[in-house]
């Protein structure tokens, strides 16, 4: 299911609202916890009830593992852990990998190794890696398995399971058990739809619009100038406000059960460097990433060679994590240079004044997008190619029409000319819970936003983020 | 405390703020009314989603309902010819869950006497094909809110419209004159005939490009999925509504070839047999312009399905004449002539055919 939709909005998020304060007044908080899983799994379920059987065989293998790393020592503990490595890794492997492995072989060694063209299932690299990661941490003894149910529950907890944000069993566990949250706060129901009706304005109002320049562009040849920047800004502005928006829903919904989920993006396209818009961007991946990927390889401990080369690894990683494309690869690898290159430069880059560090890391970050969104290599050049190219200034007209809404064109440059010096500032609209202000204001603004959203719900679209 | 009612207070607030807004907007887009879903206006602009407001709000005793290949059809032959006053709903990629439910509201409306229906293969095995326009033949209050509350009635007709529907009060001729619901571009709904070229070249040009011109088929058990979307169709049509007549489209010998190629000819033939049988029983009535020899001459066509104009207006002839009935004596010989023609269509173009193949491999 999706949060951006008729059925979410209308059916499913009041029952389920309802009645897990129905369940309240019962004393055994049981049923609200086993309530919740059934709705998070329904609402996993909902478009293809295959990928039930997946989530639930790859909640229970884990567990079982986790509990074996758990009552073992020393060796027989290490090969639970193993086998859950080769378990998690095998599982994405073989729905995001194989074809992309596969076709490299065929590539290289001209063989003809059938393509399976494997529909990837809906957040798996979302709950993989955080099945993945609770196994790291139960293995290093930081965390304790608890029940079943329990395990279930921050698994599926249907806010953060398709999506992120990515969160960790220590930080969720302690909420879902804290007899206190278990009954209705309007303080934080408050604060739940108020993050929940930006975030749905940000994705179905403004991203999906947006959605109209990125994807018309990235469809055509030969763009000009100006068309291959309105594309790839468009892009830009519409995965920002894409993914942001959903994760405000996410951290809303939360809310909405007096759950606090991490904050996942703070105006990153204010960042005066590549490494500070990975701090500002997708931060529950970079946390995790720096947690089981940086930092086991040494971190910055040894060295700035090794720290160089360490920093280079973790973005190659989230490059292939984020997709099984050659693109992927690149575009991680590129961030990861700029990553080191800023990293060994950090004092000269520290004198180039704030406007223009933070204006030169927004056109890389705009321009590695790219790479990001093409589906191959040839589609990135056709937009490279009209962005760098400065002799061509046609194209703007047949990007216009190759979007078949003039209206919805309108709408776009709109967004795209006033972004720069509005919505700038404004591009994480979304407070911390503590921000929230149950004021006249707040409420006017939300209902706004809501409204403003719903209206644009007739054209359904998925999240840029559940093809991760 | 006093913080927790003031939450309270402002999800109350909320609640509150978006009922009215929704009740307001709804009432304007009610007033507005784009999509003919209340009432007919003929100042507003013509776009493929006012088709089931027509059906339910225009002035017509014949209804013709079909995919593209119905598109062109002229209305002043059929005027001419049988002497009615036409609407026809031609959408490109229709769905069967459309034509079912187009032809439900068409009950309701009470308008026509006579329906003519064309029957495309593909809407009786493409199982997935949900048509964006879906919702607007659906009945029901959450159909209706989602039509009041759309993206495309509130950022795209809505505000256009109101500005032609103020143009035409104030008596002032409108900028996009051309593009309004006159009777006359109602007669031209979904005409695609100006849009493209016709001839020999253009279809093979289009076949070596992509050889199927409609929906690949998918399914495993084409008999069977056909039979029961053709049951399906026929449960939900109300015979004693009014005259049911049933068309099969004139699609080019070079479409049924493939069929036979890729195994497919004669699940599509017990189907076809099994609908006009089914067709009988309702006590409808059934053309079949398959058999007819000009499906040999791809001059006639654009792709191995579309046809000219001059064919539609052939077949609104044939159906005052009756050439092309299919009675329960002439039906197996209608579809014997099918084959021949295919057969000796194949043999002629057999490099053609395979040649498709070679590259598609």
């Amino acid at each position: 299911m999706v949060f951006s939709s008729y059925v979410f909005i209308l059916a499913f998020l009041p029952i389920v609202v309802i009645v897990y304060y129905l369940l309240s007044h019962i004393q055994n908080s049981l049923f609200q916890r086993l309530f919740l899983i059934a709705a998070s799994l329904f609402f996993y379920g909902y478009y293809n009830v295959r990928y039930l059987v997946l989530i639930l065989a790859s909640i229970a293998v884990n567990y079982v593992l986790a509990v074996g790393i758990q009552r073992s020592e020393g060796r027989k503990a290490k090969l639970f852990f193993l086998l859950g490595i080769l378990f998690n890794v095998g599982l994405i492997g073989y729905y995001k990998y194989y074809d992309f492995f596969v076709g490299n072989i065929n590539a290289v060694f001209g063989t003809g190794f059938t393509l399976k063209h494997i529909l990837l299932p809906l957040g798996i690299s979302f709950f993989t890696f955080q099945q993945l990661s609770f196994l790291v941490s139960v293995y290093r003894g930081e965390e304790r398995v608890g029940q079943l149910r329990d395990y279930c529950l921050f698994v599926s907890f249907f806010p953060q399971l398709v999506a992120g944000p990515i969160v960790l069993y220590s930080e969720m566990m302690p909420q879902f058990k804290d007899e206190k949250r278990r009954y209705f706060d309007a303080d934080n129901f408050g604060a739940g739809i108020y993050l929940f009706s930006i975030g749905l304005f940000k994705k179905a109002a403004v991203a999906d619009t947006l959605a109209f320049f990125a994807d018309a562009g990235f469809g055509m040849t030969d763009l000009g100038l100006a068309a291959a920047w309105l594309t790839s800004i468009s892009y830009t502005l519409q995965i920002f406000f894409d993914f942001s928006g959903y994760s405000d829903m996410a951290i809303g919904l939360g809310k909405m059960f007096n759950i606090d989920i991490p904050i996942n993006f703070r105006k990153p396209y204010e960042s005066e460097s590549i490494t500070e818009f990975w701090r500002r961007w997708h931060i529950t991946l970079g946390r995790a990433l720096s947690t089981y990927v940086y930092r086991p390889l040494g971190g910055n401990r040894k060295g700035l060679p090794r720290t160089c080369f360490n920093l280079f690894i973790t973005f190659l990683v989230s490059g292939l994590w984020h997709g099984a494309a050659w693109t992927f690869v690149l575009w991680g690898s590129l961030h990861g240079a700029f990553v080191v290159v800023e990293r060994v430069f950090k004092e000269k880059f520290e004198r180039i004044p704030h406007r223009v560090r933070v204006a030169a890391t927004f056109l890389i970050v705009n321009v590695l997008w790219v790479l990001f969104r093409a589906e191959n290599f040839g589609q990135a050049a056709e937009v490279y190619k009209g962005m760098f190219h400065f002799g061509n200034l046609s194209g703007l007209h047949e990007l216009v029409l190759a979007t078949n809404s003039m209206m919805d064109s309108l709408i776009n440059l709109v967004l795209v000319a006033v972004f720069i010096p509005v919505l700038m500032k404004l591009n994480c609209i979304s407070p911390e819970a503590s921000d929230f202000r149950p004021c006249r204001r707040s409420a006017v603004q939300a209902a706004v936003f809501f409204m403003l959203a719903f209206l644009c719900l007739s054209r359904e679209t998925v999240f840029i983020y559940f093809n991760f | 405390m006093k913080k927790r009612n003031s939450a309270s207070k402002w999800i109350v607030s909320f609640f509150a703020l978006v009922l009215v807004l929704c009740v307001l907007l709804s009432l304007a887009a009610y007033a507005v009314d784009p999509f003919f879903q209340f009432r007919f206006n003929r100042a507003y602009l013509m776009n493929s989603d006012i088709a089931s407001g027509l059906v339910k709000h225009y002035d017509y005793d014949t209804l013709i309902v079909g995919s593209s290949i119905t598109q062109n059809f002229r209305m002043n032959t059929f005027r001419d010819e049988l002497n009615v006053e036409p609407l026809h709903i031609g959408l490109g990629g229709i769905s069967l869950r459309i034509i079912e439910d187009c032809m439900k509201i068409a009950y309701r409306a009470g308008h026509a006497e006579t329906y003519y229906i064309a029957v495309d293969p593909y809407l009786f095995y493409d199982v997935k094909n949900h048509h964006p326009l879906e919702f607007y033949f659906q009945d029901g209050l959450l159909p209706k809110l989602r039509y009041l509350l759309s993206n495309k009635v509130w950022f795209h007709y809505l505000p256009l419209d109101l500005g032609l529907g103020i143009l035409d009060r104030l008596g002032k001729e409108s900028p996009l004159a051309g593009d309004i619901c006159t009777p006359e571009n109602i007669d031209h709904f979904g005409d695609w005939s100006d849009k493209f070229e016709f001839g020999e070249d253009v279809v093979l040009d289009n076949y070596r490009s992509s050889r199927y011109s409609i929906k690949e088929i998918e399914t495993d058990d084409l008999y069977n999925t056909m039979v029961s979307r053709i049951d399906h169709l026929m449960e939900r049509l109300d015979f004693g509504k009014g005259k049911h007549v049933f068309f099969f489209p004139p699609y080019s010998s070079l479409y049924w070839s493939d069929m036979q190629l890729d195994g497919y000819y004669e699940d599509l033939i017990q189907a076809k047999r099994y609908f006009i049988e089914k067709a009988f029983e309702h006590g409808a009535v059934v053309f079949d312009f398959q058999p007819a020899e000009l499906t040999g001459n791809l001059n006639n066509y654009k792709d191995t399905t579309h046809y000219t104009p001059e064919i539609n207006d052939w077949m609104v002839r044939c159906f005052a004449s009756g050439e092309h009935l299919v009675t329960s004596e002439n039906m197996e010989a209608g579809l014997e002539q099918l084959k021949e023609n295919t057969d000796r269509f194949r043999e002629a173009h057999i490099d053609l055919l395979m040649e498709s193949r070679m590259t598609e491999e």
